[in-house]
């Protein structure tokens, strides 16, 4: 009975997997406001051109550098775990296996696009990066990249949370990078807030501000600025996952996964997962691949597919994903990874096809079942992760009632060690359930009204 | 209704990703409440009467304006940084 399924150095993937190659529905470009594409050098004063052109690529493969490789040693491969004692638990004839992308020092699968985004900088001549961060995980993992690569960091910590969340703040001090209130004095927006407002407790918006001024405005030219997911290089980065995964269970001639799960937010680490194993559904492979996002956020659930402008004025560009009317607001969950407004539009565009099946689940159900699994595996799963761990439990009793022997796989992201106060609340029964009611969702996206409608690339092949 | 009434309770905040108290949310967005307030709030504060009774009805429509895509917001805040550089 082997409970953990390594892969050696050796036996790591040297590709990553573009899914934009195999889509069998071509991706719908970005707009500006003129309706024309957003082109790559709009994106050049914050992002390396290699990485730009990662971003645009349409090959299947890309070469991971040996470099980088040597730097993910450091934790990759992670392991493969079969989840023995949950499925006794549980009382299910599913094999339930899950990749534990936690055992990455900084305890996320953050740090697989950060290495590669760092390292590529590096070749692109540039010297420091700048990012934002909340609570801080996004940032811990650049700063460890960068400790590694031997490039400065700058990090811009919302003011609250520098104040409030000392620990990733320490983190990423030790890992060498400097980590600044937002907003700061170092920059235009910073000064402009702090002169309206000194004791202003700062702002995401804000740090992201600080962030890209810090990395266009540096005169040296070496600046860059780094974004943690979204983006399609940040998901091919993270396709790492899935590629070791497929590898794992060939080794303990596991043929064929029934079910593979991640949370979606931005999709970064759904993506990582659950790519590769598009790709054999493309090539006609029986899998259910879902993403999962919470109940009271339904981002990829209930919204219809279409072009939303960004702001009132309509004069932001239009990007064709998932996305809720202008009048959401978004209810409150305990999720800190899964608060993205949009979808990537990779994760769009393989929904609209009909690759992925997207779920979505209330957060009680979600610390239930994280709950169940740290009593039963042992792990502490990060808010944002539970929502995986409840899909594979549902999907689990489902494959009891059915009486089959299903393969379950999913992503377990990071560890929840640094965001215990969900389940503090959770225990105190402080915790309630929201579901977006179906007239606020119509009055929502009744803002959607006369924008212009992609049309609907699909084969109808699933 | 008094504008501090509220502003010892606390709440996890999606966006930072850890508990904050109701006074940070009502300023979040230079010193205009977060776009998530009346979410956030429904279910534990009288939120609609509470931005009623203190924002301008400007107000609440600069509050409530939609979330800006991330790819979007990337590139308006560039062309800002550019603007700047100049």
């Amino acid at each position: 009975m082997q409970t953990k399924v390594f892969l050696t150095e050796d036996e790591m993937p040297r590709q990553w997997y573009n899914l934009a190659a195999d889509l069998p529905s071509p991706m719908q470009p970005p707009l500006g406001p003129d309706g024309n594409p957003v082109s790559p050098d709009m994106l050049a004063p914050v992002f390396p051109m290699n990485l730009i052109e990662q971003e645009v690529s349409q090959e299947r493969w890309i070469d991971i550098p040996e470099e980088v490789l040597s730097i993910l040693y450091r934790w990759r491969p992670t392991p493969l775990h079969r989840a023995y004692a949950l499925e006794k638990a549980l009382g299910t004839p599913a094999r339930i296996y899950y990749k534990n992308e936690s055992v990455s020092p900084p305890g996320s699968h953050k740090p697989n696009t950060a290495v590669a985004q760092a390292w590529y900088n590096k070749q692109f001549g540039i010297k420091k990066l700048t990012t934002e961060t909340g609570a801080g995980q996004w940032g811990s993992a650049l700063s460890f990249a960068c400790s590694l690569l031997g490039l400065e960091c700058k990090i811009f910590m919302v003011r609250i949370s520098f104040d409030q969340k000392p620990f990733r703040k320490i983190m990423m001090q030790t890992w060498g990078g400097k980590c600044i209130p937002s907003p700061s004095n170092e920059t235009q927006a910073g000064r402009d807030i702090l002169s309206k407002i000194p004791d202003t407790p700062g702002s995401l918006g804000i740090a992201i501000s600080e962030a890209i001024e810090a990395a266009v405005t540096d005169q040296s030219g070496e600046t860059r600025y780094s974004l943690g997911s979204v983006l399609n290089h940040v998901m091919l980065h993270q396709t790492i996952i899935g590629l070791e995964t497929k590898k794992q269970l060939e080794k303990i001639n596991e043929k064929k996964v029934d079910v593979v799960v991640g949370c979606a937010g931005g999709g970064s680490n759904f993506a990582g997962l659950a790519f590769p194993f598009a790709l054999d559904k493309i090539n006609g492979a029986d899998i259910d691949i879902i993403p999962v996002e919470p109940s009271s956020c339904p981002t990829m659930t209930r919204a219809p597919f279409a072009y939303d402008h960004g702001d009132v004025a309509k004069m932001t560009p239009l990007l064709p994903m998932y996305s809720l009317g202008h009048e959401f607001i978004p209810p409150p969950i305990h999720a800190g990874g899964l608060r993205y407004h949009g979808m990537s539009p990779l994760v769009s565009q393989a929904i609209v096809e009909g690759l992925l099946n997207p779920q979505a689940i209330h957060q009680i159900e979600c610390y239930e079942s994280a709950v169940q699994f740290a009593r039963t595996e042992g792990i502490i799963v990060a808010p944002e992760t539970s929502h995986a761990v409840a899909t594979a439990i549902r999907e689990a009793k489902k494959a009891k009632e059915e009486g089959k022997q299903k393969v379950i796989l999913f992503n377990l992201s990071g560890h929840g060690l640094m965001d215990l106060t969900g389940y503090d609340k959770y225990f105190a029964g402080e915790l309630t359930d929201y579901a977006l009611p179906e007239d606020a969702m119509a009055e929502s996206l009744k803002s959607l009204d006369g924008l212009p409608k992609p049309p609907a690339n699909k084969t109808g092949k699933w | 209704m008094n504008i501090n009434a509220y502003d010892a309770e606390a709440i996890y905040c999606r966006k930072l990703g850890h508990h904050l108290k109701f006074d940070y949310c009502r300023r979040e967005s230079d010193e205009l409440p977060c776009s998530r307030i009346a979410k956030c709030w429904a279910e534990r504060i009288p939120i609609d009467d509470f931005l009623r009774s203190h924002f301008s009805d400007d107000d609440l429509d600069k509050i409530f304006a939609p979330p800006v895509p991330k790819i979007t917001s990337l590139i308006e805040l560039i062309q800002k940084a550019q603007a700047l550089k100049e």
